[in-house]
């Protein structure tokens, strides 16, 4: 009994010391988040195991895993969504969540593995109260892309919520997608949508790659 | 005196009735009512950067697409196109000659659209940029063996001086002239109104469109694009695989795409 007393005073105290630790990356500001996160795609991109068979589906596993500390899929999703959020039950949105997610995964990831070599200049930041852009530039073998990206503070944390990429923003493309399923169809035939469109990436994915 | 007595009552009346009103309508700001600003007015900037100080800063406004049906059946037959027969082409193509050759035919063409980008800086009032695109062309048709090579690739100007990446479209667009509706042509892809005018006449000042009979000034050109093409495989795929609307994906990109050459 006494024992168990002393382990939980223990893992309490553990826990306050890992919380300690955690404001550290709270001081980060929207450009050394991003920053840090493209540091850390990148490792694992030039990770030589990353271009054997099997690195390649684990490395969508990896940036996976590693996307929850960068992007508030939550706060994307209902900004892709727009209004028609607000009429959604908490069920429609959790599977709206989930399996827009997994779009985004299986289309981005598997593009952010054709990596080569570009280097990220950053021009900008803005920040007002919780909401923060920064302003970049990837610089690619022949041609410069402008990518900016919105972020949202959260528990001392940024969190990118929007990638514009030449001036197309992620979250307003797929809100125009989403009002032309939405203008003739229900929230639920939308998810059906994304998810069929999930199941048939995810069957393509096991063919071999053309290039 | 007595006036100004009865005057302040009225106005003291006045406000009293007048105050409930105005609590009622703060009353009427329902939960939905914040809810639905969330989406729409706490956006601090644009896409660019810009601080968004007027609703008229928005570039959200729907694009006009009133020929929605004559635009979905062409951009399905240019998406099967693409796919089937120019993609494969260039794909061919691009494995049997190397990036080298193709970059120069690439340069080539790009020289030869030396009207069209002068004609947009001068519309503009670019004459920095169309000076430049001058001794560009100059120097890359005599030294740069006909355009062969493109001698300016990668220098810095003197002073900072704009790109001169223009054409009649966007110089429309730089007078203000709107979009207009969403058009899609065969063959040529997503356009709108504005940018078909320009598109006009650029075809006037394109070198290749006066080559005789017709059908070689439609082999160069298409040449010109199955080439222009290998440099950027993949970004349309990237565009249309992760949609799950790739009409109105293709849509909203020319457009956003098009504003933004438009304020370069």
């Amino acid at each position: 009994m006494k024992k168990a007393y002393y382990s939980g005073i223990a893992a309490l105290l553990l826990c306050c010391f890992l919380a300690a630790a955690v404001p550290a990356a709270a001081d980060m500001s929207p450009t050394e988040t991003i920053q840090e996160a493209v540091d850390r795609i990148i490792v694992v991109l030039k990770d030589p195991k990353v271009n054997t068979k099997d690195g390649k589906s684990n490395v969508i596993h990896v940036l996976s895993d590693m996307a929850d500390d960068y992007f508030a899929f939550d706060e994307l999703t209902m900004r892709s969504v727009g209004k028609p959020w607000l009429a959604m039950s908490e069920e429609q949105r959790a599977e709206f969540i989930k399996s827009f997610r997994r779009l985004l995964e299986l289309t981005y990831l598997q593009k952010i593995r054709q990596y080569d070599d570009e280097k990220v200049e950053y021009k900008r930041e803005l920040v007002k109260g919780d909401k923060a852009m920064v302003l970049t530039n990837v610089l690619a073998k022949d041609s410069v892309y402008s990518v900016n990206y919105k972020l949202i503070k959260r528990e001392g944390r940024w969190y990118v919520y929007d990638i514009i990429g030449e001036n197309i923003s992620l979250v307003k493309n797929y809100r125009q997608q989403f009002n032309e399923i939405l203008h003739d169809g229900s929230v639920q035939d939308l998810i059906e949508k994304i998810k069929e469109k999930v199941a048939k990436l995810e069957a393509s994915k096991d063919e071999p790659e053309q290039q | 005196m007595r006036s100004e007595f009865w005057y302040a009552v009225l106005v003291t009346v006045l406000l009293l009735f007048a105050l409930p009103a105005m609590a009622g309508q703060d009353g009427d700001t329902t939960v939905e009512g914040v809810q639905i600003a969330q989406f729409d007015d706490d956006e601090i900037w644009d896409d660019s950067g810009q601080i968004i100080t007027e609703k008229l800063d928005r570039e959200d406004a729907q694009v006009s697409d009133p020929l929605k049906g004559w635009n979905y059946f062409w951009f399905t037959f240019n998406d099967a196109m693409y796919r089937g027969v120019l993609e494969p082409v260039a794909q061919g193509y691009a494995f049997i000659i190397p990036e080298r050759p193709r970059g120069w035919v690439r340069n080539f063409f790009t020289n030869l659209m030396y009207p069209v980008r002068f004609v947009g800086c001068v519309m503009q009032g670019k004459f920095d940029s169309a000076g430049m695109e001058t001794s560009k062309f100059i120097i890359n048709s005599t030294i740069g063996l006909g355009g062969l090579a493109d001698l300016t690739e990668g220098r810095k100007t003197v002073r900072p001086i704009a790109t001169g990446e223009e054409d009649m479209g966007q110089s429309f667009g730089r007078w203000g002239i709107g979009n207009g509706p969403y058009l899609v042509w065969p063959f040529l892809g997503p356009s709108t109104l504005r940018d078909s005018v320009g598109s006009v006449g650029d075809y006037f000042l394109t070198p290749t469109s006066y080559l005789n009979p017709w059908y070689w000034s439609v082999a160069a050109k298409s040449y010109d694009r199955i080439n222009r093409l290998t440099f950027e495989f993949g970004r349309y795929e990237s565009l249309t695989d992760s949609s799950v609307d790739p009409y109105a994906a293709v849509r909203d990109a020319y457009i956003k795409l098009r504003a933004k050459k438009v304020r370069e």
